[in-house]
């Protein structure tokens, strides 16, 4: 009887036969479309030929933790810093519940940015070639560029005392602690989920279909969509350009996790909205809040399409208005360009 | 060759990472030299999820060239091969929503083959279990062949895929389920065993 045989056995068999080899004719076409094809940049530094060594991994962490100290304790002034209060520490996580979450609300228009434009900004990356890496820990106040890679775009911000730099994200009072604040950034989008508690039954379904590709409008549609986010109707909201004539369109919403949700009852106990390549956004707890904007940066006369831009800030319950301002603040600053 | 052969397991430091990471900073000479180290195992895999070789070339050439457009956002270049099978994976996922417009279901008619006593040897098995397969979704074709012809542990088939393990041995059950009913379903019509 069929029932009786090996059927792992037959099935692993039956699997064996068949092509194995890749045409030749299949391996010229990539190679000769990449050439065409530009490949879509990250906006946290990619992994250098050096940081894979090992000598060069253990160079590299000790020289970022005396870096942290170092900036924790101020004692590393720049020159190119925008003069301001001395770096102060990041206030108390508050205990003051769901009801003090601010409501950061996506605005058309924006304030003039903060930013002397006397001063020169400091980038967050160490110069090329050094085995420092990124800058990272408590920034002194001042105006940033967020640099991309191999000079393609890149972002320029101005933060006030007492946010921290962890290599891709701004923060304050912690990511997702009660009181705390961030800003993450992310790249092109890959897919944003259908349902962000149940995504992996959504995934396993072959009914349904997430959201793959997105553009920037099919994006904020999508998330606005996802249900228990209770969206705000998605508004334009284009990105200063630096350099270059015109503004970056852009759209932004607010969305939230349920106040009352328990992330263990979610898939993998994470709620997930987007990924990004290998990113995964997965919000950090019930009662947070995103204002998420979508930047396209195609256009303007940079030819890169396909470039599109996620600014994620992000509150917790308690989050002081103060802070929440803050982070109106940053994002009213930023200006995406292409320069060197 | 099979690609388990040359790709030790995912995840692991199976590929030069200094390829990858050359390839990430735009280096198509180093992703030539990838192409050639992967190209076959996806074309392969592929192949075995899509059951159509020119379904399959497809695939492989999307997968790719969304590997070379979205390289610089991999973090971690020792997780380039459970990445690049996720790719490859999505991939049949489109070509196979292409080919269900048109889908040719050929199959061999039982009695003019024989079948063995046991084992695999019959060209009714492989056509039973090639009509079974085919009934199967692409998720569910896509665990049996990461698990039985890659021969990757399910912890890494479900890296590979980007679901929970659970899910993966849920339908690897299903799918091997389904599997066997189409070979008992043989067992039942051919003429030898009902001559028995």
């Amino acid at each position: 009887m069929t029932a009786d045989r090996d059927v792992t056995g037959i099935v692993r068999a039956w699997l064996e036969d068949g092509l194995t080899k890749l045409p030749k004719h299949v391996r010229e076409r990539v190679l000769e479309d990449i050439r065409a094809t530009p490949q879509h940049r990250s906006w946290w530094p990619m992994p250098s030929l050096q940081s894979i060594t090992s000598l060069a991994r253990i160079a590299a962490a000790v020289a970022i933790v005396v870096m942290i100290a170092l900036v924790g304790l101020n004692l590393v002034p720049s020159s190119h810093q925008v003069a301001g209060p001395p770096p102060s520490r990041s206030p108390a996580p508050s205990t003051t519940g769901l009801s003090a979450t601010p409501v950061l609300t996506p605005s058309p228009s924006l304030s003039p940015s903060p930013n002397p434009t006397s001063t020169t900004p400091v980038s967050l990356l160490a110069p090329a070639g050094s085995a420092v890496g990124n800058r990272s820990g408590l920034l002194p106040a001042g105006t940033y560029d967020d640099l991309g890679v191999d000079g393609n775009f890149n972002v320029r911000f101005t933060v006030p005392a007492g946010w921290t730099w962890n290599g891709n994200s701004l923060s304050k009072g912690g990511i997702g602690q009660p009181g705390g604040a961030a800003i993450f950034f992310f790249g092109q989008p890959e897919q944003v989920e259908v349902d962000p508690c149940h995504w992996a039954a959504v995934q396993a379904s072959p009914s349904v279909s997430t959201v793959a590709n997105p553009t920037v409008e099919s994006f904020i549609t999508a998330l606005a969509a996802q249900p228990m986010r209770n969206a705000t109707t998605p508004v334009n909201r284009p990105m200063s350009s630096l350099g270059l004539a015109g503004r970056w369109a852009g759209l932004a919403v607010s969305v939230t996790v349920p106040s009352d949700l328990s992330l263990a009852s979610c898939d993998q106990g994470q709620f997930r909205s987007w990924t990004a390549g290998s990113d995964i956004r997965s919000n950090q707890g019930p009662g947070q809040r995103d204002l998420v904007w979508a930047v396209d940066l195609t256009g303007n006369g940079v030819t890169n399409a396909g470039q599109t831009l996620i600014v994620d800030a992000a509150t917790y319950p308690g989050t002081p208005a103060a802070v929440a301002a803050q982070i109106n603040a940053i994002l009213a600053s930023m200006k995406a360009g292409h320069w060197g | 060759m099979k690609p388990s052969d040359t790709i030790d397991a995912l995840g692991k430091d199976s590929l030069d990472s200094t390829l990858v990471v050359r390839a990430q900073h735009g280096n198509e000479e180093a992703f030539a030299s990838l192409v050639d180290a992967i190209g076959d195992g996806l074309n392969a895999v592929a192949y075995r999820i899509l059951r159509d070789p020119g379904l399959a070339e497809d695939a492989t050439q999307q997968a790719l060239m969304t590997i070379w457009r979205t390289l610089p956002q991999l973090r971690d270049p020792t997780r380039f091969d459970a990445w690049s099978y996720r790719l490859l994976v999505h991939a049949c996922f489109a070509e196979g929503r292409r080919s269900n417009r048109w889908s040719p279901n050929l199959h061999l008619l039982p009695g003019d083959e024989p079948t063995s006593a046991g084992g695999f040897s019959s060209v009714v098995d492989r056509d039973q279990l090639e009509r079974g397969f085919r009934r199967l979704s692409i998720d569910h074709r896509a665990v049996v062949v990461l698990h039985h012809y890659l021969d990757l542990p399910l912890d890494e088939v479900a890296e590979a895929l980007g679901v929970p393990v659970g899910t993966v041995r849920s339908r690897l059950q299903h799918a091997m389920r389904g599997l066997r009913a189409a070979l008992e379903a043989d067992a039942r019509t051919t003429p030898q065993e009902a001559a028995q």
